[in-house]
């Protein structure tokens, strides 16, 4: 699975995240991701795929840092090359911002404390925007963009970032078709830069079209390898019909 | 300083400018804790400075300071307005607690204490006499200069932090968890907002009263926010009414002597913030403001 010029981009080993640490809501997770893969992080409601990435970036209560390596060492030394995009739902869009404020925010940690982004940043910030088909909204209050835009405009800080590797918390989530195509199209040219993507999905039906590789996960790692392989009707229905014996998943 | 001196002209514009001075500094904080809805926790650091502004004025007396020294008073509430903060995440923690229970566990119990020490002080003679009295409900005729000069060096500190850290306060108010992933100090900023917010309180007690101090932290930025604008637009228009209603509190409640000045200036803080949201309502309700494409695209993107 990895790539034999590379280390593993991110690299889990036993992995263990979750709320309490009497209950981890994932638990044993083993995951290599070699660079430049785009892989979909795919399994029922409540199999714990927002918590996996939110534990593997420390923003869980219970989460092992030291079963985590970022590009061979650990998430503090890796910051920066690390984005993160969390649902929509998670974020106050009424706050008074525009779209360019927020792009911009992907580069603060880059800009430094007490300092204001300058030109630079915002010809960066800018030019994220219009990768993302946002640049006439530049000036937008947020609370006035529809949900597909909100999602792109995310996407948008993320690029801004210029991270390595990129863990996306559901960037397809009720959007509407422009923006899934928008956005399938960024996460495909910067796969095609080297960038490494790790994305929750729960379309199953376009994982193939959006995906190299799909991770098949429901507490640990079920499947890992190619899209098409890995989502053979087996396993989907092994997954997806265990969680719903236990009453977790939607039909 | 008594009741009757405070009337005078020169005292007058000391106080009025000392609570314009509280009302700004509290529009601003209130715009990042209302932001970062932390106003629950401004109330408990509020309630919870009494003991210390106790102790402090006990400690001043004893010393031979006077009871009334602006300086300590401040250090003291301050000092005990962050224990209890610093208590909540603690008992939230506890089975069965909860963030609520803790934070009402917390105000309750120091602001108990606080009310013990307080009756104890006004039981004396010189308690009376000091100023504590007006602390519950505020009373700007008690301004001093000493107060006027610490409202306005804390002005001065607000706004310098404010403008220094603005990107990052306005990060962690929007969106924590990207922010934590940045590498951004989130910790230190919340902690750096915490310290403003309970200098502010701990020195607006005095005008705004100690009970209704938190209103005058939330409602001018709740106020500003519910009007379109960028985060600038919004702290400076959270300023301003901030200002204003406290400088209407201090002339309702000198021209109605029996109104504390606190109390005054929460109701127009108040009644500003319905005001508005009335007339926003009822514009929407009318169509004269043809609906936001957000809510358009809101409805559709849903």
């Amino acid at each position: 699975m990895t790539a034999a010029d590379a280390a593993p981009v991110l690299e889990l080993s036993g992995f263990r995240a979750g709320y309490s640490a009497a209950e981890p809501v994932v638990e044993g997770v083993d995951l290599a991701l070699r660079r430049g893969s785009l892989t979909a992080l795919v399994g029922p409601n409540g199999a714990g795929k927002s918590t996996l990435l939110k534990g593997m970036l420390g923003l869980t209560p219970v989460a092992d840092a030291g079963r985590v390596r970022f590009f061979g060492t650990t998430l503090d030394a890796a910051r920066g090359r690390v984005a993160y995009l969390p649902q929509r739902s998670e974020i106050d869009w009424s706050f008074p911002l525009r779209a360019l404020d927020v792009a911009c925010m992907g580069l603060y940690s880059r800009i430094g404390l007490f300092r204001r982004p300058g030109r630079d940043a915002r010809l960066r910030a800018e030019r994220a925007l219009d990768l993302v088909g946002l640049a006439a909204s530049a000036r937008t209050p947020i609370d006035e963009l529809s949900g597909g835009q909100r999602q792109r405009l995310l996407v948008a800080r993320a690029l801004a970032q210029d991270a390595d590797l990129l863990l996306l918390d559901e960037p397809f989530a009720n959007v509407d078709e422009r923006s899934e195509r928008t956005i399938a199209e960024v996460l495909q040219q910067l796969r095609a830069q080297g960038t490494t993507i790790l994305a929750v999905h729960h379309d199953l039906a376009t994982v193939r079209a959006y995906f190299d590789d799909a991770v098949v996960f429901h507490r640990r790692v079920i499947a890992h390898g190619p899209a098409g392989r890995t989502l053979s009707e087996s396993t989907v229905a092994r997954v997806f019909g265990l969680s719903s014996a236990a009453g977790e998943a939607r039909a | 300083m008594d009741a009757t001196e405070g009337i005078s002209r020169a005292n007058t514009v000391v106080a009025l400018t000392g609570c314009a001075l509280f009302g700004a500094v509290a529009g601003v904080v209130g715009t990042f804790v209302l932001a970062r809805r932390r106003a629950l926790l401004a109330d408990v650091a509020a309630h919870a400075s009494l003991p210390g502004v106790c102790l402090a004025f006990l400690a001043g007396e004893a010393l031979g300071l006077g009871g009334r020294t602006p300086w300590l008073l401040l250090a003291g509430g301050s000092l005990s307005a962050l224990l209890a903060t610093w208590c909540v995440p603690h008992l939230s923690r506890l089975r069965g607690v909860g963030p609520d229970g803790a934070l009402a566990v917390s105000l309750s119990f120091f602001f108990g204490l606080g009310a013990v020490l307080l009756s104890s002080i006004q039981s004396h003679e010189s308690g009376a006499q000091g100023g504590l009295n007006h602390l519950l409900f505020g009373s700007a005729a008690a301004t001093t200069r000493a107060d006027l000069l610490m409202l306005a060096v804390l002005a001065l500190v607000v706004l310098a932090v404010v403008a220094m850290l603005f990107k990052e306060l306005a990060a962690i108010a929007f969106d924590e968890m990207h922010a934590r992933v940045l590498g951004l100090p989130v910790r230190r900023l919340d902690l750096v907002l915490l310290a403003l917010l309970v200098a502010s309180v701990v020195a607006g007690m005095q005008v705004a009263g100690i009970v209704l101090v938190v209103a005058m932290i939330v409602a001018p930025a709740a106020t500003a926010r519910l009007l379109p604008g960028s985060l600038t637009t919004v702290i400076a228009l959270a300023a301003s009414i901030g200002a204003g209603c406290a400088v209407c509190g201090v002339l309702l409640s000198l021209r109605y002597e029996s109104l504390p000045t606190g109390s005054a200036m929460t109701l127009c803080a108040g009644a500003l913030f319905m005001l508005t949201t009335l007339v926003l309502a009822g514009r929407r309700w009318r169509g004269a403001t043809p609906s936001t494409p957000a809510d358009a695209a809101g409805r559709a993107g849903a």
